[in-house]
């Protein structure tokens, strides 16, 4: 059985834990391993290291703990709902009251939403695991100090380069994202590329209880628009950029792998 | 109340000089349009450097200039435009928390001849009448108000252009100046719609309405957004010219918050920090002096590039910090490592939210009695130690600060001052310091957001801090500015946190961008010479360094105590 194969059938499962007269009397956790899909407003624990959760159908789920630019999950935001995409942790593990999901990605929905406005107590739940306290770090670094990648050497290769988004948004990149794009600059310079080719997706997300929410209809002209002009602003030289948009196929698997821009320096 | 709305319009203007907002001024009466000297002739440049809004030029020249605008008889630490003293390589100034010191590190400077001391147009300013030693190289409102008495108003730096709450009001009137005289703010008078720096129009993401203008500004026909040069006025206090070799380091191709593009330096190609001004428009010290030269001297030339280089040169080897305090004795002996301007010019730019290399350097030493100190010094060093902590270590909800909640690090994020103060040794953002604090958007846009969605007026609890707070903080000092509705298009994403539609007295960055996510972002200032050059934030809302303290209790929920509040008063004070 294909990865791939396995996830989707992880999907239905999680579909049919979310399906209609579930979310009535006694909560039955889903399966670990179920890929979930939901908007939801996020949650914050007031434990001396926050951490992030989300309710859905009555079962609350940990997202992840606050932490640095540094750090993989980065949180949502009071005031906006967000979409939440993750997978039920393997061993059902529970962290601050929530079923873990791992891995999840989290896009902050742009409209706001006053009714996201909860800071849970923290009830004597335990720090989270963390990276970091609310103090100062104990190390100097910094997101973008981060060293770039050497150098390449011959022979040349084509190379594939994505720039992920979060949903509906085409104006706003994370610092590890936006570095993806001078990082694409600097492998067409150093191979003297012949051409670059950006293709912007529209996508949208399969929901875990079968709601398919599609993305806004300008996202790739814009988000192609966006990543031109960062190009542009690292050197590269546009009258070898081509570009164009598509639409993405999505089926709740990883939708936001889809949502992006994909650049292709060529030799 | 009246409303017009300014939608998109053709922006006229000379192409020549251009912006910025520091310097100084001079004053009122006579409208006619200045002649060119002969000294301006000599000064046109001939490299190819411009400021990031050369437009601003033709309004400046359309400000009356009174020629005879007058400095005082010298006076104790007031530095006139062309006085032609030397600048002593090391001076300490009193203020009312001790003495704070400008250091020259490339040793005393001949001012005679010097284009950041002379006067080089017709409305006698020079970029000293803003940017005074005694007030850590920016202006207070004492200083300000000392000059008007002593002059009877006709000290340069009330030049109409932007001493004035608008060219247009009564010359020689202190109502005309009040914002000047009051708050410490000088008109910033900005292009609408913007341009990006290489001078092509911004389609900006939101359209502009001006609800308030109790200055007539904006709804002047000769100044204002419906004029043949549309420009929108904002008023905001002039930025510490010091200390330079922090503010204007780091910077990456792209802003680390959102993905945007960086300004470059227009002369090397290489990006650049955009910490200079307060909606970060200025790429490099030069283009600000050439944009200050046009908009705040009223120059109808251009610096030459030996002008500029010059005082490029003043600017990077100039510092200023508080080196003894009144209660606390030296800080330059036996103190905290980061204290006293010397410190400051000996160290190295950096990131300080981390226990390797601290922003405010190590307290240790006060820790402890000193040999010969007083009890009162005593206590007051242990305050300060006490304040350092509040402001490094102790965490706070951090909320709905857009360029800081919105990069990755959640919203909201419980952390400490120094996350966002930084910078080793001088406390501002080493990343691009933009962020709408709330100083010129609340408490109206929370209120309007609130409304919107169908909340009470004040619906977070410093909201109803700032409702019920019976100190005078923003809220209750804001009718003497414009106020203007933003509406963001619906083609456009909303203000993370203040939705489509935004009550604000300065749009700060966005005025520059276009961008709705950039309303009421403004670049922090440095924390070095606070004691010096109050009053505080970029509208001067805070008088003292207690209403500064207070502000950010109500803002953020942060629940000093009493104790708290003083310590960090008296740590700040040292800075």
């Amino acid at each position: 059985m294909s990865n791939r194969l396995r996830a989707v059938l992880a999907l239905a499962i999680g579909l049919s834990m979310a399906g209609p007269g579930n979310g009535q009397g006694v909560v039955q956790a889903p399966n670990p391993g179920a890929r979930i899909n939901f908007i939801a407003c996020p949650l914050v624990r007031d434990t001396y290291v926050p951490a992030w959760l989300a309710e859905k159908d009555g079962e609350l789920y940990y997202l992840g703990a606050q932490g640095d630019l540094g750090t993989e999950f980065y949180p949502p935001q009071l005031g906006h709902r967000a979409l939440i995409e993750g997978v039920v942790s393997t061993n059902a593990e529970r962290i601050s009251g929530g079923l873990v999901l791992s891995p999840v990605k989290v896009s902050v929905l742009p409209e706001l939403d006053a009714s996201c406005n909860t800071i849970l107590p923290a009830s004597g739940f335990a720090n989270p695991p963390h990276h970091r306290t609310p103090g100062p770090s104990n190390s100097e670094e910094r997101e973008r100090n981060r060293a770039r990648p050497e150098a390449p050497e011959p022979p040349f290769q084509a190379k594939n380069f994505d720039v992920p988004f979060a949903f509906d948004v085409s104006d706003h990149l994370f610092a590890r994202d936006s570095r993806m794009v001078s990082v694409a600059a600097d492998y067409a310079r150093a191979i003297n590329a012949k051409s670059i080719e950006v293709v912007g997706y529209r996508s949208g997300a399969l929901l875990s209880d079968g709601t398919r929410l599609q993305e806004r209809a300008d996202v790739a002209s814009r988000r192609v628009a966006k990543v031109i002009g960062m190009l542009e602003h690292a050197g590269a030289d546009l009258k070898i950029v081509t570009s164009r948009t598509s639409d993405a196929e999505f089926d709740g698997v990883d939708d936001y792998q889809t949502r992006r821009v994909a650049i292709t320096v060529n030799p | 109340m009246f409303a017009r709305r300014f939608r998109k319009s053709h922006v006229h203007g000379a192409l020549l000089g251009c912006s910025a907002l520091l310097f100084g001024s001079a004053v009122i009466a006579a409208a006619n349009q200045p002649q060119q000297s002969e000294l301006e002739t000599r000064l046109i440049a001939a490299d190819n450097v411009s400021s990031h809004v050369p437009d601003q030029r033709e309004q400046s020249s359309r400000a009356p200039i009174n020629t005879r605008a007058a400095n005082a008889a010298p006076v104790a630490d007031w530095w006139s435009p062309g006085e032609k003293r030397p600048m002593l390589a090391y001076k300490e100034y009193a203020n009312d928390y001790g003495r704070v010191a400008v250091l020259n590190t490339d040793g005393q400077i001949d001012t005679k001849g010097h284009p950041f001391f002379e006067p080089l147009s017709k409305n006698g300013r020079a970029c000293i009448s803003c940017h005074q030693p005694v007030d850590g190289m920016s202006l207070s409102v004492p200083t300000i108000q000392q000059q008007w008495k002593l002059t009877g108003g006709k000290d340069p730096i009330f030049a109409a252009v932007d001493g004035m709450n608008c060219p247009s009001q009564p010359a020689g009137d202190p109502k005309s100046h009040s914002l000047l005289l009051e708050r410490g703010l000088f008109r910033i008078f900005l292009p609408w719609p913007a341009k990006d720096a290489k001078g092509k129009a911004i389609d900006p993401e939101f359209t502009i309405e001006v609800v308030r203008d109790p200055t007539g500004c904006n709804t002047s026909s000769k100044y204002g957004l419906a004029s043949a040069n549309p420009m929108i006025s904002v008023y905001r206090r002039p930025r510490v010219m010091a200390n330079m070799k922090y503010i204007t380091a780091g910077g990456g191709l792209f802003n680390i918050k959102d993905g945007s593009l960086m300004l470059k330096d227009p002369e090397t190609g290489k990006p650049v920090s955009m910490q200079l001004m307060a909606d970060g428009r200025e790429a490099t010290l030069k283009t600000q002096a050439i944009g200050a030269s046009a908009s705040h001297l009223q120059l109808s030339g251009k610096l030459t590039p030996a002008q500029l280089q010059k005082i490029q040169a003043f600017q990077m080897q100039v510092y200023t910090a508080q080196v003894f305090s009144k209660d606390g004795g030296s800080l330059t002996t036996n103190a905290p490592t980061a204290l006293g301007v010397r410190a400051v010019a000996d160290g190295e730019f950096g990131l300080g939210d981390n226990f390797k290399t601290p922003a405010f350097g190590d307290y240790e030493v006060w820790k402890k009695p000193q040999p010969g100190e007083t009890p009162k010094q005593r206590a007051f060093r242990e305050s300060v130690v006490r304040g350092h902590d509040v402001f490094f270590v102790r965490p706070f909800w951090i909320r709905d600060v857009t360029h800081l909640n919105t990069v990755g690090l959640g919203n909201p994020i419980k952390r400490t001052c120094a996350t966002c103060h930084n910078a080793k040794y001088i406390g501002n953002d080493i990343a691009p310091g933009w962020m709408d604090l709330g100083t010129t958007n609340m408490p109206w846009a929370k209120v309007a957001a609130n409304v919107a969605q169908g909340r009470a007026p004040f619906a977070h609890a410093y909201d109803k801090a700032i409702e019920n707070a019976s100190q005078p903080s923003s809220a209750d000092r804001s009718a003497e500015l414009p106020l203007f509705k933003l509406t963001c298009k619906a083609s456009a994403s909303p203000h993370p946190f203040l939705g489509r539609v935004i009550y604000t007295s300065d749009p700060g960055r966005a005025l520059i961008t276009g961008r709705c996510a950039d309303i009421g972002a403004i670049t922090m200032q440095q924390m070095r010479s606070l004691a010096a050059r109050a009053p505080y934030f970029s509208n001067g809302s805070a008088r003292t360094l207690r209403e500064l303290v207070d502000y950010y209790d109500l803002r953020f929920d942060a629940r000093y105590s009493e104790q708290e509040k003083q310590d960090l008063v008296n740590f700040l004070s040292v800075l």
